[in-house]
């Protein structure tokens, strides 16, 4: 639809007849489509449950975890009354959850499907989601790190089942590291330093890059350094994501970039996969699941990476979280039972996370899951790393109060819009923090939320 | 989707006033045999035209009401809010700042590829050209490619790191040129957007050039005019309303302007989620989750659409005759 925006202006003569006439036969086959009896539910299709008369149950998932499949497969092995049939689709932010919306909105949205923590509350806004504990799902609480549970709950509703968690850590080329003799920074102003020493030295290498385009990166690193965005105090949000520690982190990125000191460019783009390939980025601060990233798209530098905990502020050691999701269940869900049952083995059983481990790159929700071999073996790709002892140790340091706001979305285009400012030179980091606060404000308030600045 | 629309009222007007007119002799014989032949359409159109114009005015009308915390199945209400919405949009600042800047694309890129068809086509059309045939398809290849296409290409080469154009003018001393800074991404479209159209304008210009009776050109030459000649004193004039035909469908477009910024905003953060209006209702719509205020800046926008469209048709006619 979005080409027929803009095609339409361009070629609308020619193109009016052939819209009607494929809308003449589009019409033909629905017809056709009528008449042939006998429901066969076709895989892949962006309806709901479909049930045949033997009491088999049919429901569709929406995902786009690398070899969730394996998962689904080993479900539908051991359940056959309870088929899932599995939608691979394109990650959230690209347009999954653009779709999802749409489809809540016209009540067609799939049984079940794949949310991270930070759109979950635009869910649950939305009254999207079913509430779980309806259908057991407080018996599997305990199996989860606490603070993934309190994301997904609100009150004594639950609207979703932790999957995965994003710990982050400091992925650096040990080899580069040690040919410009530079020490792994243990604290940022070590970051910083190792900034200036580089590309003193060398003017095409960076530190890192700074992606203006990826606000959940920054609100890793702002979680690290303390920062509390929403809170909520009885019926009111109280937004502050100008908060103290937010500016600072702000302040300190802002200071890399005026310095030319890191790379502006947009992360998950074909550029930066080549700058984290050939050598101009040393470093990518990120969360666990990064390591996936690096192994798909930086194939040559293997052997190469290895994994730090994240630089600290100052002497107390912390860390924050990117990213991470769960498993929801759609308001249009004609088996909700059937389907938190799916959500529920799918994130808890250990043959399930072993595989989401070791084909999608997850680091699991799952408490029992995280002692799993698979969560716990070195990385060919890492040097024989055993990287997930790292993140399971700085997983602890995670601050487990932060708390997402109710229209995530929003406030993360308008911090995006906002950083795409300040790196095109018109204004600041620190500023556009202040810019995007007072925006999330008021459009919090003409929605009619109940809202407040910390 | 509700821009597409301008351009029918003629045909509308011509299916409901037509069997029925008043005061036609024979009025009987018409009966439902006329109707049953406009069926087709009028059910057509109907579906697939006024209805959808319709529910996105009707969207327009409406708004969803937030109370307490906004969690949780019943804390939402949509409600009537009448031009509420319509409002916001007029005093919506990142929507008059994408119109400016479709405006300023426009008054530039039109004209600059209005020119560039103009004369591809008129050498296309005179003699004195060879491989007629593939030039005119050459020209006019860019605009089968899809335009979400079109851009990934040009993304390619535009991209600091990978564009040979990039690393050509470094080696050649003309410095590092940035296709996608603040102030350059804006002519980058530009530049993708000319390259899809031009040949497309070009078959329109060169249709009617093809259309002018060959005996004006010979009388000209019998006069003595030149190819030169021949070209500003008869063909341009002649082919007056394929310009303007193709002045309208460039300003339609420009507005709508969307697929080419949504595909670089991929590899460059100087693409605003609202850079041009087409865009902004799209964000509304799919990642605000507001689509009631996506459906009224989708009105607004296709009402100025069509009065940019028929102002500019009626100047070009009034400076017609004077």
């Amino acid at each position: 639809m979005t080409s027929l925006i803009h095609n339409a202006g361009r070629r609308p003569r020619f193109r009016r007849k052939l819209l009607l006439a494929a809308g003449a036969a589009a019409a033909g086959i629905l017809a056709l489509a009528a008449c042939s009896s006998g429901a066969t539910p076709t895989s892949g299709s962006t309806s709901s449950s479909t049930s045949s008369s033997s009491g088999k149950v049919t429901l569709t998932f929406w995902s786009w975890v690398p070899g969730i499949a394996t998962s689904v497969n080993l479900w539908n092995k051991t359940h056959p009354d309870i088929q899932v049939n599995l939608d691979e689709t394109t990650s959230g932010n690209a347009g999954t959850y653009a779709k999802m919306f749409s489809a809540l909105q016209a009540g067609n949205a799939p049984d079940l499907g794949q949310v991270e923590y930070a759109t979950l509350p635009n869910f649950e806004h939305v009254g999207g989601v079913i509430d779980l504990s309806k259908y057991g799902a407080d018996s599997v609480k305990s199996d989860f790190v606490p603070w993934t549970w309190s994301q997904v709950s609100q009150g004594s509703a639950v609207y979703a089942i932790p999957q995965d968690t994003g710990p982050m850590g400091l992925f650096y080329r040990a080899d580069l590291f040690q040919k410009y003799g530079l020490a792994v920074p243990t604290t940022w102003a070590q970051f910083l330093s190792d900034a200036e020493k580089v590309h003193a030295a060398h003017p095409s290498v960076y530190i890192a890059a700074f992606p203006a385009n990826d606000a959940q990166w920054f609100a890793g690193l702002a979680w690290q350094a303390g920062a509390q965005w929403f809170t909520t105090s009885g019926d009111t949000w109280v937004a502050g994501i100008d908060d103290s520690a937010s500016t600072e982190v702000a302040n300190f990125w802002q200071q890399l970039i005026s310095d030319h000191l890191v790379k502006v460019e947009p992360d998950f783009a074909t550029e930066w996969y080549k700058d984290l390939s050939d050598g101009t980025l040393l470093t990518w601060p990120t969360a666990v699941w990064g390591e996936n990233t690096l192994v798909t798209n930086a194939a040559s530098t293997k052997g190469d990476w290895r994994v730090a905990p994240m630089p600290n502020w100052g002497s107390t050691k912390s860390n924050g979280n990117w990213g991470g999701s769960t498993t929801v269940v759609f308001k249009d869900s004609k088996y909700p039972a059937e389907a938190a049952q799916f959500a529920e083995w799918l994130n808890t059983n250990q043959q399930s996370i072993t595989s989401l481990i070791s084909n999608g790159g997850l680091y699991p929700a799952d408490l029992a899951g995280q002692q799993l071999p698979a969560a716990n073996s070195p990385v060919a790709f890492y040097g024989g790393q055993n990287i997930w002892s790292v993140f399971r140790a700085n997983g602890q340091l995670v601050n487990t109060s932060f708390q997402w706001g109710p229209i995530m979305s929003t406030t993360f285009t308008q911090m995006q819009d906002g950083f795409g400012k300040a790196t095109g030179g018109s204004s600041t980091l620190a500023q556009q923090l202040t810019t995007t606060q007072s925006e999330t404000v008021s459009s919090m308030k003409s929605q009619g939320f109940s809202v407040t600045s910390g | 989707m509700v821009a597409d629309h301008k351009q029918t009222p003629v045909a509308a007007a011509a299916a409901t006033a037509g069997p029925a007119a008043p005061g036609r002799p024979r009025r009987r014989r018409a009966g439902w045999a006329p109707a049953m032949f406009l069926a087709p359409f009028g059910v057509l159109f109907a579906l697939f035209f006024l209805l959808p114009i319709g529910y996105a005015v009707y969207q327009s009308l409406l708004k969803v009401h937030v109370s307490g915390l906004g969690l949780g199945p019943s804390s939402t209400t949509t409600v009537f809010a009448g031009f509420a919405n319509y409002t916001q949009v007029f005093s919506d600042s990142s929507f008059w700042q994408g119109v400016g800047r479709v405006l300023l694309f426009g008054v530039v890129q039109i004209p600059v590829m209005l020119a560039f068809a103009t004369v591809l086509a008129l050498l296309v059309d005179s003699a004195a050209i060879r491989f007629r045939r593939f030039f005119r398809l050459a020209f006019f290849l860019p605009y089968g490619i899809p335009g979400v296409i079109a851009a990934i290409l040009w993304s390619f080469l535009y991209l600091p790191g990978l564009s040979p154009i990039v690393a050509t003018l470094q080696h050649t001393g003309f410095g590092t040129v940035n296709f996608l800074g603040a102030n350059t991404t804006l002519w980058s479209i530009a530049n993708i957007v000319t390259w899809e159209y031009t040949g497309y304008n070009m078959l329109i210009i060169y249709a009617g050039l093809q259309a002018i009776p060959t005996d004006l050109y010979e009388s000209a030459r019998l006069d003595g005019a030149s190819e030169w000649k021949v070209a500003t004193r008869i063909k341009l004039p002649m082919v007056t309303g394929a310009l303007v035909l193709t002045g309208i469908f460039s300003i339609i477009g420009t507005l709508q302007l969307f697929s080419e910024p949504q595909v670089l905003r991929a590899i460059t953060s100087n693409i605003s989620s609202s850079y041009t209006p087409n865009l902004l209702a799209y964000t509304q719509a799919f990642t605000d989750n507001n689509p009631n205020y996506a459906a009224a800046i989708a009105v607004v926008l296709a009402a100025g659409t069509f009065i940019l469209s028929f102002g500019f048709l009626k100047l070009v006619q009034r400076r017609g005759a004077a």
